[in-house]
């Protein structure tokens, strides 16, 4: 499925983790007397530290471009949740005539039709995802109750991804399919089995 | 987990080696199926943003000459000369941020639950997944498809067990409870939910 962002995701989650959990040990050590009583008898600004900016001209344009770093890095961060994976179109190469462009609303709509044949399957989404050199196929495929999972899975892994590769002209196309049962309904008078 | 790939390369394994493609296919399932955190991230980025813009708006427009004072900075110095270091507030606010960051922490390094149960593939490129629901409808229906069979009550998804409860109008449900678990071994034999389960059955009988 669309992983856009799950790396960086982890990466921020980690290190913004890793920065507070830091900051919030030691401030909570050093009121614990990590570092004797007299340590932790001082008032959190002292005269010295008070004084520091006063003697030190570069500390506010310091603090200030690191904050609108933050900002930056934040903003850049809560952009890359709207992108996406998903891919327009395949660039196909041809023997020595150059390339093709075919769009990858074909292709998705050619396998989404394919599956949809099949009994019992009600909704079919595809979506070819990832860049034009290593493009992936991601498939959710919602079938009812009647449908026989294994004929489904056997059908999409033996016939319709074969199909899929050969339009696109490579022998692997990573792909992911999601199978969800949804009720149908028509239920069947079968299995009772409570959720 | 060293890798944030959201690129998967397609992994080089002969298709002879069918073990080595199946751990390669379950690995790349597990990853396909897992979160991507966005919830968590969202929030954390625009505490982040929010956080940023407060500090430099009033750092910036201080040193320009005209302050906002958005936040009064005259009393957050006298509280944060007049607190000591062991000061039941100090200790709260580290606390709270300690916690904080190990909610972050928790959030960015757990692997995160998926909902779907990856099947086995023979083609390291295919990653397939059912959901929890699909899998218990397909056992009730192996189970039901045993003759004799009047109703699956019940069937239960565990991660390394399948447990089925059926009902028969026969007296004796010894026999059914063994046809039942080979129906229903043969239909997670065929669909592989990884990891492998085992099945257990319990039939009732609704003779008296």
């Amino acid at each position: 499925m669309d992983r856009s962002g799950a790396g960086l995701n982890r990466f921020g989650l980690t290190l913004v983790g890793l920065l507070l959990l830091a900051g919030g040990g030691l401030a909570l050590a050093r009121s614990l007397g990590a570092w004797g009583t007299r340590a932790a008898d001082r008032p959190l600004l002292s005269a010295g530290l008070r004084g520091f900016p006063d003697g030190h001209p570069w500390f506010w344009p310091a603090v200030a471009a690191g904050a609108v770093t933050v900002t930056l890095l934040g903003l850049t961060w809560l952009f890359a949740q709207g992108r996406s994976e998903k891919l327009t179109g395949l660039s196909l190469e041809q023997d020595g005539s150059g390339v093709t462009k075919v769009s990858a609303a074909a292709l998705t709509s050619a396998i989404e039709k394919e599956v949809e044949g099949l009994p019992g399957v009600e909704k079919t989404r595809a979506r070819l995802l990832g860049s034009r050199k290593h493009p992936r196929l991601a498939m959710t495929v919602s079938y009812a109750a009647g449908a026989d999972l294994q004929a489904l899975r056997s059908h999409i892994a033996g016939f319709a991804l074969v199909g899929l590769r050969t339009a696109v002209d490579r022998d692997s196309l990573p792909a992911v399919v999601k199978l969800r049962l949804v009720d149908s309904s028509d239920r069947l008078p079968e299995p009772r089995t409570p959720e | 987990m060293t890798t944030h790939a959201g690129q998967r390369r397609p992994a080089r394994t002969s298709p002879a080696q069918a073990p080595t493609v199946d751990r390669t296919a379950r690995r790349a399932a597990r990853r396909a199926f897992r979160p991507r955190r966005r919830l968590p991230a969202l929030l954390v980025s625009s505490l982040l943003i929010a956080a940023g813009v407060i500090v430099a708006a009033e750092v910036i427009s201080t040193l320009v000459g005209s302050p906002l004072r958005l936040v009064d900075y005259g009393r957050a110095v006298s509280w944060l000369t007049g607190t000591s270091w062991n000061d039941p507030a100090t200790r709260a606010a580290a606390a709270v941020i300690s916690l904080l960051g190990l909610a972050c922490l928790l959030a960015g390094l757990r692997p995160g639950h998926t909902s779907l149960i990856p099947l086995r593939s023979d083609d390291p490129h295919l990653v397939m997944g059912v959901t929890e629901r699909g899998l218990r409808r397909a056992v009730a229906a192996a189970a039901a498809d045993v003759e004799m069979i009047t109703s699956v009550r019940r069937v239960k998804v565990r991660r390394h067990r399948v447990i089925v409860e059926a009902e028969t109008a026969l007296r004796d449900p010894g026999g059914l409870t063994r046809q039942v678990g080979a129906a229903v071994t043969r239909r997670l034999e065929e669909l592989g939910p990884r990891p492998r389960r085992a099945v257990s059955v319990r039939v009732r009988s609704t003779e008296g």
